[in-house]
């Protein structure tokens, strides 16, 4: 066996990776050879210290973000489940949905069009009624942004 | 997430794809040490390393349909996910700008050093220390290392993952994991010596 196949298997060794008369042929060779009986040395003197320095976390805060990102993952992945069902309703009747529910916003004022449910009445007190409509509000915007 | 501690990866898997996100936690309970390590090793970076965790494990949930266990273990699919996770981070142009303009140095989580695996006794203060000093002094050697050989010595030594095992989460063949494994120890016995 040349010299670096032996050191080679020396490795093997150090693992318990060589099978029965691989074991006792590499233990004859170190009694031979005490270049290989010290880089047998060696090696195990290493795995000893690389597993005596294998650091653990000190707490499970890793562990929670990421579970706390899976379960954000999780809701999200609802909604586009829910997303792909709707995907499923004929056009047509999406365009009449939409077409009724644009009626009912014609021609009234932003706090109208938010105000059409007695449970958003509240709102009324977060937004500053100026008489405007949804649209004008989107002109306004689309402007502000273009003029930047 | 102490109910689920009884039940093996596999079955854990199988309640996962039923939709329970509390069974995948166990999962991540089970492996985030693991898997940090092995990412911290690639990136050599604890900030770097965190974010791998993180998307590896979500890559993990969202794929896990394709997860083959006639294939692999959950464990070397885990962590197949987290080497190409962690080397697509260091080969990125992003990192490597970031890396070059800032002299931004990271914070390092607290670590802990095992205690005596059969007694799992906890180690004293000093000890720690001792033990944390050894670390960064094996962990500048080991950065000297191919991120290849790096690898495998450590899936080896620190994770206890079999010569098949690390093939398969390296992509090669086991031959090639044997030839990594004594080249890096080799190396290592070198840089330690001088
Ligand atoms: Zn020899």
């Amino acid at each position: 066996m040349r010299h670096i196949d032996c050191q080679k298997r020396i490795s093997l060794l150090v693992d318990g990776s060589l099978d029965g008369p691989a074991v006792r042929e590499a233990l004859d060779h170190l009694t031979e050879c005490p270049d290989c009986a010290r880089a047998y040395e060696k090696m195990v003197s290493l795995n000893n210290a690389l597993t005596n320095v294998k650091p653990s976390l000190a707490d499970s805060s890793l562990a929670s973000k990421v579970k706390v990102r899976i379960s954000g993952e999780s809701n999200s992945a609802g909604y586009a489940w829910n997303f792909s069902l709707l995907k499923q309703v004929p056009i047509w009747a999406l365009i009449a949905i939409l077409a009724v529910g644009v009626g009912d916003m014609a021609g009234k004022t932003l706090t109208e069009t938010l105000n059409m449910h007695d449970t958003s009445h509240n709102l009324e007190n977060l937004i500053q009624d100026n008489g405007e409509s949804l649209t004008d509000v989107l002109i306004d915007f689309g402007q502000s942004e273009n003029g930047r | 997430m102490g109910r689920f501690e009884d039940l093996s990866d596999q079955e854990l898997i199988i309640a996962a794809r039923g939709g329970s996100e509390h069974h995948f936690g166990e999962l991540v309970d089970r492996h985030t040490t693991m898997v940090y390590r092995v990412a911290r090793s690639i990136t050599g970076s604890h900030e770097e390393a965190e974010d791998v965790v993180q998307e590896s494990y979500l890559r993990a949930f969202k794929n896990l349909d394709k997860f083959d266990e006639s294939k692999s273990t959950f464990k070397t699919w885990l962590l197949t996910i987290v080497r190409n996770q962690s080397i697509n981070i260091v080969s990125s142009f992003r990192r490597k700008a970031l890396k070059f303009f800032s002299d931004h140095e990271e914070g390092e989580p607290e670590l802990e050093f095992a205690s005596n695996p059969l007694t799992q006794e906890p180690l004293d203060a000093e000890t720690q220390l001792s033990l944390k000093r050894q670390y960064h002094a094996m962990d500048k050697a080991l950065k000297k290392l191919p991120e290849r050989q790096r690898t495998a010595l450590l899936l080896r030594s620190q994770e206890s993952l079999s010569y098949d095992e690390i093939a398969t989460v390296m992509d090669i063949s086991v031959s090639s994991v044997e030839s990594l494994i004594f080249r890096a120890r080799k190396k290592l016995i070198e840089l330690v010596e001088r």
